[in-house]
């Protein structure tokens, strides 16, 4: 189910030990707090953290104790103690929770944790849609947006150096791929001409909001892709035909199946 | 596949068929967490309108899984070598009329081969049979949504199912609901 949320402004993550990192490491608005259960208030989800080996009935009571103190019926459990054995898991779960609505999650490491609390609060600011409602592409998001941010030079317009640079191309390439020639665009490397032009590369720049890092996303560029029939993207950007590859990212940013 | 006129003439003879699956769908995480900030909500259908493999550029549907491993495969096919950190939708469909590509019968009758069901889109010049399909089927209203094999399940050998549902039936509360949303994998 989705939760209901009018307003929630942080996260509020109690740790049932000491907290694993700061408030501050998470991508969302956070305030943590851990110790004592009893003492929690407002707590939107506990988090445990297990090394070893652990009885499943004495996590299952510190639960359900964390549970009746906060009545938050979210838990995170950090460790990989139950990566493994889900049934266990399952088991734990029904008795802690006696069929009342769960969200009991385990994660090994705590990036994944942290990858999970930002997910928590989002769900948190969640409102069931009750009518139809069309939003902007999700390849349109300021995250996405701002992956591109550095592609535009002082005057907001499109800099052929800063995607040459980006995309591993020199600059004589890529003005060849854009129909132009290394000499005007040496002259006026932000030329109004070349906007519509170098668009395309922005368009596809955007996958840096995922990729860790430009030489991934270079690597990603190179390397023959079974879906442009064993063909590299950046051949397609090279030889003027970018559509193929606008079509792959836009889809991978909204995760459209294909 | 079968032209446009005897396209439409095959179609009218096929019944929809009713199908209820909870399905899903993978996002990269870091977007949809921004955007999620901007707009203080999830919008979870996310119809960009960019071409795929049943619309053309400009029609909008609703792209999901019937499966979380799919949707996952899916969602990093083409993309080897990129770590994605995800956020999985559940989708509860309760579709009424399904034209299902999964049917070697429907496939007969609409003369649509295997070659068409994965045939590259990408990089076709022209509309492909999906595509050709998929604008008669998903801007008509017989049809809820196209049931169909999944490509990139197929390409790791295993079998997958996907579901491309209309603009109109993925607005429709009855028929589609956005479930959940659960835990990021990385």
């Amino acid at each position: 189910m989705t939760y209901l949320v009018a307003e929630h402004p942080e996260l509020h993550v109690h740790f049932a030990g000491t907290p694993l990192f700061e408030a501050k490491d998470l991508a969302v608005p956070a305030r943590f707090s851990h110790g004592a259960l009893a003492a929690a208030y407002g707590v939107d989800v506990m988090v445990f953290s297990v090394n070893g080996v652990l009885r499943v009935g004495d996590l299952a009571k510190r639960i359900l104790a964390g549970v009746a103190a906060t009545s938050s019926p979210r838990t995170l459990i950090v460790g990989d103690v139950f990566r493994n054995r889900p049934t266990e898991l399952a088991d734990m779960a029904q008795r802690v929770f006696a069929g009342a609505p769960v969200d009991l999650d385990v994660v090994p490491t705590k990036g994944e944790a942290k990858n999970a609390l930002t997910l928590l609060w989002a769900k948190l600011q969640a409102k069931q849609p009750k009518t139809a409602v069309t939003g902007p592409r999700l390849a349109e998001v300021p995250e996405s947006v701002a992956a591109t941010a550095d592609l535009r030079d002082e005057t907001g317009r499109l800099h052929i150096d800063r995607i040459a640079d980006v995309f591993g191309l020199t600059r004589a390439a890529l003005a060849r791929a854009v129909g132009s020639t290394p000499q005007a665009v040496a002259k006026t490397p932000n030329a109004e001409s070349l906007q519509p032009k170098l668009h395309p590369f922005e368009e596809v720049a955007r996958m840096r909001a995922v990729t860790r890092n430009d030489a991934t996303f270079r690597k990603w560029l190179n390397q023959p892709n079974p879906r442009l029939e064993r063909k590299a993207p950046l051949d397609f950007l090279s030889n003027g035909d970018p559509e193929p590859v606008i079509a792959m990212v836009s889809n991978f940013l909204t995760g459209a199946t294909t | 596949m079968l032209r446009t006129r005897a396209l439409l003439s095959a179609l009218a003879g096929i019944a929809g068929r009713p199908h209820t699956v909870t399905a899903f769908r993978a996002v990269p995480l870091k977007p949809f967490v921004a955007y999620v900030q901007r707009e203080g909500r999830p919008n979870l259908r996310f119809m960009s309108g960019s071409r795929n493999r049943y619309n053309l550029a400009g029609t909008s549907c609703l792209y999901v899984a019937e499966e979380d491993e799919t949707a996952r495969v899916e969602l990093r096919h083409g993309f080897d070598g990129i770590a994605v950190d995800e956020a999985i939708f559940q989708v509860q469909c309760e579709l009424t009329r399904v034209l299902d590509l999964t049917d070697a019968d429907v496939c007969a009758a609409l003369d649509v081969t295997d070659k068409n069901l994965f045939a590259p889109w990408e990089t076709a010049n022209r509309p492909t049979a999906t595509q050709r399909l998929g604008e008669v089927v998903l801007r008509g209203r017989r049809f809820d949504a196209i049931r169909f094999p999944s490509n990139a399940m197929r390409a790791v050998g295993k079998v997958g199912i996907n579901l491309a549902i209309a603009e109109a039936t993925a607005h429709d509360p009855v028929k589609v609901t956005v479930a959940d949303y659960g835990d990021p994998k990385a």
